[in-house]
């Protein structure tokens, strides 16, 4: 399993429509994306309610793990979504 | 009747159980908007999962089957729900996030249960055009991919509660 940690800058945090991509990012990968809000929950990448229901804000910490496949090719597209749009 | 007896008439004597096809009401009076027509591409090319939308004519929203509110958001302007497996995402307006909850009341609680056409939150329709964002109610399958077809059943003039989506399982 590969992960990282990221501070999300968006002020909003994983509000719809950031969710919406992470989920059509992560459907695309060969490996299962988990999101985690770092003292909270966590959720399958690939299922937008779960996501939305983290509750991650701006300022908050995530921990995105994947696991299967390809991990470092889908850990590297993860870091990319994450710095573009969060 | 006994305790199985009611177990086994489940389909007709509970009234929060779903059967499919399952129809999904609209969730405000208005004009019916297809998926296609949603001016946000995040819904219109279905990527928070088959959509419809409400171009609505007054600033309720109401539950379009029995559901569960499983999510409520500090933004106050969406609401999720569960209903029979489907996750059902209601989003009043485009790009309504930025309003930070100015202008919209939500009616329930995270966890409640609600009835077909109970008011789930209410918004001020001017408040939202005078921010420049579109009022479309949308709301979103956003399981769709658990299902084997969710189709849109609606045109034109809808009240809250006429049939716009069918889900098959």
């Amino acid at each position: 399993m590969k992960q990282f940690q990221y501070v999300i800058n968006d002020p909003i945090g994983i509000h719809a429509r950031p969710a919406g991509l992470l989920v059509k990012a992560a459907k695309a990968l060969d490996s299962t994306i988990t999101v985690e809000k770092q003292g909270g929950k966590s959720a399958s990448a690939t299922k937008l309610m779960a996501v939305m229901g983290l509750g991650v804000k701006g300022g908050d910490t995530v921990i995105v793990s994947a696991e299967g496949g390809n991990e470092d090719a889908s850990i590297a597209a993860m870091e990319t979504f994450f710095k573009e749009n969060l | 009747m006994g305790l199985f007896d009611f177990l086994k008439g489940k389909e007709q004597a509970e009234p929060a159980g779903v059967t499919f096809p399952a129809i999904l009401g609209a969730p405000s009076k208005g004009t019916y908007v297809p998926m296609n027509q949603i001016p946000d591409e995040m819904f219109s090319q279905g990527i928070m999962g088959v959509c419809c939308g409400v171009a609505p004519e007054e600033g309720k929203v109401y539950a379009p089957i029995d559901a569960k509110i499983t999510q409520l958001t500090d933004t106050l302007h969406a609401i999720g729900m569960e209903a029979g497996g489907m996750e059902i995402l209601i989003h009043v307006g485009v790009d309504t996030v930025e309003m930070n909850g100015d202008g919209f009341t939500n009616a329930v609680k995270e966890g409640q249960a609600v009835k077909k056409g109970d008011l789930l939150l209410t918004m001020d329709l001017g408040k939202i055009q005078a921010a420049g964002h579109a009022t479309t109610v949308i709301m979103a399958v956003t399981n769709t991919d658990d299902f084997a077809s969710v189709d849109e059943v609606a045109s034109g003039a809808v009240q809250p509660g006429s049939d716009v989506l069918r889900v098959n399982k």
